[in-house]
């Protein structure tokens, strides 16, 4: 190899390098999502993910999206659920589906999803909710798959939430009359 | 046609059908249906998949992103690339990469010959290049050896493995075309992959004919590696050989033929055994002195 041809083959390499380092500057700044079910935590999730796009292909309800560039490449085109446009409906399709156990492959019935779900948890937001300033509304109770458990009733359809039993699917949130939702799902850990 | 030409554009095919099959499949109620159904695109579409039965049960059996992680039923398909910088390996991850490593250690660097996806494309865009130069359009071609690709392969699996942040998945190129087409169909999204594919591709056009497939490819490489004691390889029958380095000629991997000079780059993707005026080169096992040509009637 004479030496014009080191030059350029270090200039691609160091191209990439370059791409790679630029690319990688937001991932500080990237704000943690609601990751699909079965989704390991944090880093070992992002070191396992191949981007193949199959969670998002397996599911019924197409609730499944993908990471801008914006949020770092680290993120960038991992799946996420964002539960106000789409949400869960706990079918574990996905953690089937992924081919490298990024996803933990869970059963589909309901005692499997409670024991080992964990994509966020519910917050109330008492302040704009509407059953807490005065008027009943109780939808978020009603789309709950986990109703009785991880969200109870109280007096004139106050929500009351039982975060520790919560899955985080996200149906409160995406049901939520209020504008902006006064129930959101903040991811686990 | 070729057998080759047929996997490939098969290969296309699939990686193009999977975001419309995905969109057919979670299209539920009947508006979304009719609101797909009002493009003529998907009036033809459906006329193709009439043959395969109910699309939603097609989605069920086929997944993934051909030529980067894959499903046909039960039998999954992965590319080991997608498993080098991975810090753990589940046991269906390794299960699925069993068939394509095989595969490789019997015929080597088949992958980038008979199903890469964008390979497919990065010989379509040379025969573009031919075209516009035989129009009289003149075209720079550089050249870079191919010996970097090793480095960008190491590089790149030290980096997923030190960081946990794989990039692999970024600068594959049949990875980036089957995401973009994906997220270009299904969701209507651009990613930055299809402006590297952009770049790759006019650079490939202008002024690097194939640079990604002979220098740069981390997963050409891989196989290469892979595939360095192979089993099936291209042999020259040297009593029928009038060296006319035709096969030199037409080898992307920049392989000779004719001074059985054949290694682990070559795809036997069978340019050289098309291109043979005295069909002295066939595939051959390497237990075989000779590779055994079809003669031909009158001759020998």
């Amino acid at each position: 190899m004479d030496r014009r041809e080191v030059l350029k083959g270090l200039g691609v390499v160091g191209l990439f390098g370059a791409l790679v380092g630029l690319l990688n500057r937001h991932e500080a700044e990237a704000e943690p999502r609601v990751r699909p079910p079965g989704a390991l935590p944090g880093d070992e999730f992002l070191s396992r993910c191949i981007r193949c796009n199959r969670c998002a292909q397996v599911c019924p309800n197409d609730c499944i999206k993908f990471s801008p560039l914006s949020d770092g490449l680290a993120q960038a085109g991992t799946p996420y659920i964002a539960p106000r446009e789409q949400a869960c409906i706990l079918c574990m399709k996905c953690t089937q589906a992924c081919p490298t156990g990024a996803l933990r492959p869970i059963e589909g019935n309901r005692e499997a999803v409670m024991e080992n779900v964990a994509m966020g948890m519910a917050t109330i937001d008492k302040g704009i909710c509407y059953s807490y300033t005065g008027r009943t509304c109780g939808l978020c109770y009603e789309a709950c798959p986990l109703q009785d458990v991880a969200i109870t009733l109280d007096l004139w359809e106050k929500p009351v939430l039982h975060p520790e039993k919560c899955v985080g699917c996200g149906l409160c949130e995406r049901i939520c009359y209020h504008i902006p939702q006064a129930i959101r799902v903040v991811p686990k850990g | 046609m070729q057998p080759r030409r047929l996997s490939q554009g098969l290969v296309l095919l699939l990686a193009t059908g999977m975001p419309f099959l995905h969109l057919y499949a979670t299209a539920r109620s009947q508006g979304d249906r009719d609101a797909l159904m009002a493009s003529p695109v998907w009036r033809l579409l459906s006329l193709a998949f009439y043959p395969l039965g109910d699309p939603e049960r097609v989605a069920r059996f086929l997944r993934g992103i051909p030529g980067w992680t894959f499903s046909l039923g039960p039998i999954s398909l992965t590319d080991p690339l997608a498993a080098i910088g991975l810090r753990a390996w589940s046991p269906a991850l390794m299960l699925s990469l069993a068939i394509p490593i095989a595969l490789t250690l019997v015929i080597g660097r088949y992958f980038c010959g008979w199903v890469c996806p964008a390979g497919f494309l990065s010989e379509i865009l040379l025969a573009l290049r031919k075209l516009l130069i035989r129009l009289g359009v003149r075209l720079p071609e550089w050249k870079l050896g191919n010996r970097w690709r090793f480095a960008l392969l190491a590089l790149g699996a030290a980096y997923s493995l030190l960081t946990g942040i794989l990039v692999f998945p970024w600068f594959y190129p049949p990875a980036v075309l089957g995401r973009e087409l994906y997220l270009a169909i299904a969701r209507t999204e651009i990613g930055l992959g299809t402006v590297f594919l952009s770049i790759l591709a006019l650079v490939e056009l202008v002024a690097m004919p194939r640079v990604w497939c002979h220098s740069l490819c981390p997963g050409g490489a891989m196989y290469a590696l892979i595939g360095k004691a192979r089993l099936l390889r291209i042999k020259r029958a040297a009593d029928r050989c009038v060296g006319c380095r035709r096969c030199e000629e037409v080898c992307a991997f920049a392989q000779s033929p004719v001074t059985d000079r054949i290694g682990s780059d070559c795809t036997t993707c069978g340019a050289c055994i098309q291109a043979c005026p005295a069909q002295a080169l066939a595939v051959s096992l390497p237990i075989a002195p000779e590779p055994r040509v079809a003669t031909r009637e009158g001759s020998s």
